[in-house]
């Protein structure tokens, strides 16, 4: 190696271990540096953190915040207090320290005001007695900076001085209030807040009286603005979040924080406000407060400068320790990352422009080109910096490297990709899923409405029908449809399509309508099959999902009861004879397809009479296949048996046997996820006379069942609310008498509608008695004399508008009418 | 429906020593209900040395002959004791009942 070429290592490699060693030193300095800062920005939250717990407890206990208000009050009065004396004592310093002694130049005419009455030796004796003034009003701008508009002294012979303009003002300030004021009471003063002749401000004026070896001399005036001395007072407050102080019509003086609009509040169109303003007004002097959301607020109706104003204080509520600490927290994760950030900066600087140094060094020893090592490392950090702010469309072609800062950057460049498709998929995904779920909510909404409501026969009571469908999702593929084909013929069916959600939702209106329209343009000599079968056609036909429908029609002649029905591979209904039967309803020709299955299949149909008084309920397997916590279904067995036990309701009331069954369903599932649509129809044909009857023992209790089913059934015809309750009492009464007394083994009581009236037979086979014979009590005896007996009886006379007895067969047949008009 | 429910009686004021107790009715008073209504309110007249009872009648529904026979039988006995029987809120229905056999014009009603 030549010398030459070992100076050139030496040198390098010195130049290299200096500015290593720089390097190292700068690192330290900062790594200290961070250590410390660190060190203080957590001590100082740890105190503040410690300190607003305290304060949130103590706000809590909500005794701070009007601590907060009293302190504003006193503030208030104790500077009040401060400005006048400072005004006083300038005044007395006008008096004596000052005097025609004082050498200067008198004021400028432009600073003076004077009648034109006065003449002009007077105003010229009094501008030179008080040539002093220039220099005391510079002083006192000095010792009062910021808050005072203007300073004036107005003499008794109608002159005044001014340290603002005047120029063009002849007016004679002596007739004004706060000149007669203070010459009057020889006192100083503090007027009310008034909109100042010169600025169009609100203005509060303090003014003390001028005495010359004790004679009245004039007046001098300090004037403030409003705005300006309220904020001195307050705005160093670090407990309020806000305050407002407002005159009495709510419009607003001042907002004391400058960045807060000060019609935030009076504009509120929030009724709590209103009212807190309100009520702080109708009470002076009480403090009201009130909170909303996070905003607590204080409001006070005081004296302020003498000038009745509302002080509105508020506080943002502290939602709680834990918030605290957490925002806390929060402000000291993100100082000190900007302690880092900063830091980091500074030695990533003065690390480049080592690197810099090293690299001219270099360059100039060694030639070598370092720096351009450098320049893809800033443009990967500028790009790197962008990304994190959110421009993620990065152009990173043209850094110009090949090794690991080039890796580094095909790295970032990949994140950022990653993070454009991440973010895009987030918004998307948020709202396609708000979408489907509104969508989802009106869907639920329009199949709920395709199936009938609750009917009644209104005309000829012949028959009556009740029908439900509750998807297990937002919307199913079960549906039921019941209507008068024409004046004699009922139309009841029900669906149920494999599968569930949407996609069923869709093919169960398809396939309803489709049956619908089939049905309705049967030919006379048609049957509900060939409407089947049509409706197969068109829904096999391309059938593209694989779809299908089990499906009920059945076609009741409700004069004769003849039902024609064909079943589409749907679970057999079931058939409630009158005496409490309950049978399936099954194919007993063929077995046949679920409808969209095959296509060119011909159904048939199958007949049976349904007698008066026996009904079918139509259902999907969502009622049986009802799971409870052990995985048992509901079942066949279960639903006949509960169909059974309680036929006598049925018949009566196929809306409150639908609604019942629901509720039996609910109580097996002891609320396990309803996993299937479930779907029941109940028809039924009336009995003929609508004679029904109920046994017991004679048990006085046993009125209140027998009680239920009667109103129960005069609800479900019509009968009112009044009626009802006219019923219950006069039937309790005799129940009971004939329990008691009758001597009877077993009470019958009939129920029925005739002639639009609802009768009741008490029968019963005791000794003979006739309850209307009992004599009607005195109701009009007084209290005391008033005998406990025979009111029951008086008030079911009262009550019913038929009351009737019969003995006959060896039988007490008592009769209670209740009219249905009322 | 009138006579489904059964019937809850609450008392306010008692325990606390207070000479004017609340009695609160809920349900109907009926046939299968009055029995244990008539124990406890003579109960609570038993207990009351001096001072009212007011009966509310808000949330009863339904009231029967038997139920009629209790409020006679408070009435006759807070009488006897020199205690004031109030009855408060009467419902349209069990109004009426009161309305036809006369009982208003027996009881102080609110």
């Amino acid at each position: 190696m030549t010398s030459f070429a070992k100076r050139i290592l030496m040198v390098t490699i010195s130049t290299i271990a200096v500015a290593l060693l720089a390097l190292s030193a700068v690192l330290f300095i900062n790594i200290f540096l961070i250590d410390q800062q660190i060190t203080d920005t957590t001590e100082t939250t740890s105190n503040r953190t410690e300190d607003e717990i305290l304060m949130s407890v103590n706000y809590n206990n909500s005794k701070s915040a009007s601590k907060i208000m009293q302190q504003a009050l006193a503030r208030m009065i104790s500077s009040s207090e401060d400005y006048l004396t400072f005004v006083k004592i300038y005044a007395s310093e006008i008096s004596h320290e000052y005097g025609t002694e004082f050498s200067g130049d008198p004021i400028e005419y432009d600073y003076m005001s004077y009648s034109p009455e006065t003449s002009s030796q007077t105003v010229e004796n009094d501008r030179n007695t008080f040539r002093f003034l220039p220099t005391m009003f510079e002083e006192v701008k000095t010792n009062l900076p910021n808050t005072i508009l203007q300073i004036a002294v107005t003499t008794e012979n109608g002159v005044m001085f001014s340290d603002i303009s005047l120029k063009g003002l002849h007016y004679d300030f002596r007739q004004r209030d706060f000149y007669v004021d203070v010459k009057n009471s020889q006192e100083c003063k503090s007027s009310a807040p008034y909109i100042a002749y010169s600025t169009g401000k609100q203005v509060l004026s303090y003014s003390c009286p001028i005495y010359s070896d004790d004679e009245f001399m004039g007046v001098l005036a300090f004037d403030f603005l409003f705005d300006d001395l309220a904020k001195t007072i307050f705005q160093n407050d670090a407990n309020l979040d806000n305050i407002f102080i407002l005159s009495e019509d709510l419009s607003t003086i001042v907002p004391v924080m400058d960045d807060i609009e000060s019609y935030d509040l009076f504009r509120s169109y929030d009724a709590d406000i209103k009212k807190l303003l309100a009520d702080a007004v109708k009470s002076p002097s009480v403090l009201q407060n009130v909170t909303i959301g996070n905003r607590y607020l204080e409001a006070a109706y005081v004296s302020m400068w003498k000038m009745p104003v509302l002080l509105v204080l508020e506080f943002e509520e502290h939602t709680g320790v834990a918030s605290l600490v957490k925002n806390n927290m929060d402000s000291l994760s993100s100082d000190l990352q900007n302690i880092v950030e900063s830091r980091l900066f500074v030695t990533l600087f003065i690390f480049l422009v080592s690197i810099v140094i090293v690299v001219l060094v270099g360059f100039f020893i060694t030639r070598l080109r370092v720096n351009k090592l450098a320049q893809p490392v800033t443009d990967l950090v500028e790009k790197v910096r962008l990304i994190g702010e959110g421009i993620l469309e990065q152009d990173f072609t043209n850094i110009d490297s090949n090794d690991e800062i080039a890796e580094i950057a095909k790295e970032v460049e990949k994140m950022a990709n990653s993070l454009k498709e991440y973010i895009y998929n987030v918004e998307q995904k948020t709202s396609e899923e708000e979408r489907v779920k509104a969508e989802l909510t009106i869907a639920h909404r329009i199949q709920t409405s395709m199936v009938p409501e609750r009917f009644v026969d209104e005309t000829g009571r012949d028959i009556s029908v009740s029908g439900v469908m509750r998807p297990a999702q937002q919307v199913g593929g079960d549906f039921y449809d019941y209507y008068f084909l024409d004046d004699k013929n009922f139309i009841i069916t029900i669906g149920d399509v494999s599968g569930k959600g949407i996609s069923a939702a869709l093919f169960m209106a398809l396939a309803m309508n489709f049956l619908k329209y089939e049905v309705a343009f049967l030919e006379k000599d048609e049957s509900v099959a060939v409407a089947m079968s049509r409706v197969n056609e068109r829904l096999a036909e391309g059938n593209d999902a694989a779809m299908f429908v089990t499906c009920f029609v059945a076609k009741v002649n409700i004069e004769t009861g003849e039902v024609e029905y064909c079943n589409a591979g749907h679970n057999p209904p079931l058939k409630i004879s009158a005496d409490g039967e309950v049978t399936e309803i099954s194919n007993n020709k063929k077995a046949e397809f679920p409808l969209a299955v095959l296509d060119n299949v011909t159904y048939t149909s199958e007949t049976f009479t349904l007698d008066k008084g026996s009904g079918i309920l139509l259902f999907t397997d969502g009622v049986t296949e009802a799971f409870n916590k052990e995985h048992e279904q509901y079942g066949i067995s279960r639903l006949i048996e509960y169909l059974h036990n309680t036929f006598e309701r049925t018949i009566l009331n196929p809306g409150a046997t639908i609604n019942s069954l629901l509720s039996t369903i609910e109580e097996f599932a002891d609320g396990e996820t309803q996993s299937d649509d479930i779907t029941a129809l109940l028809f039924k044909r009336s009995r003929d006379a609508e004679v029904q009857w109920l046994r017991v023992l004679p048990v006085v209790e046993k009125f209140k069942p027998i009680s239920r089913i009667i109103s129960e059934d005069m609800l479900y015809n019509g009968f009112s609310e009044q009626s009802v309750s006219k019923a219950a009492i006069a039937f309790e009464e005799l129940f009971v008498n004939v329990a008691r007394y009758s001597g009877t083994d077993e009470i019958l009581v009939e129920f029925f509608i005739q002639d639009d009236e609802y009768i009741i037979h008490i029968i019963d086979s005791g000794k003979e008695f006739n309850p209307i014979t009992n004599e009607t009590p005195d109701i009009t005896s007084s209290v005391a004399d008033r005998k406990i007996g025979g009111l029951g009886i008086f008030m079911a006379g009262n009550l019913l508008d038929e009351f009737s007895y019969a003995y006959k067969d060896g039988k007490n047949v008592t009769t209670l009418g209740v009219n249905r008009s009322e | 429906m009138t006579s489904t429910n059964g019937l809850e009686i609450t008392v306010d004021g008692l325990e606390g020593g207070d000479s004017a107790v609340t009695v609160m009715l809920v349900g109907s008073l009926d046939t299968t209900t009055v029995e244990e209504a008539q124990k406890m309110l003579l109960e609570v007249l038993e207990k009351l040395e001096i001072g009212d009872i007011t009966v509310d009648f808000s949330e009863l529904t339904y009231i029967s002959s038997a139920g009629l026979r209790v409020m006679l039988l408070l009435n006759k006995e807070a009488t006897d004791k020199n205690i004031k029987l109030k009855l408060r809120d009467m419902r349209q229905s069990v109004r009426e009942v009161f309305d036809m056999v006369g009982f208003t014009a027996l009881f102080t009603v609110e």
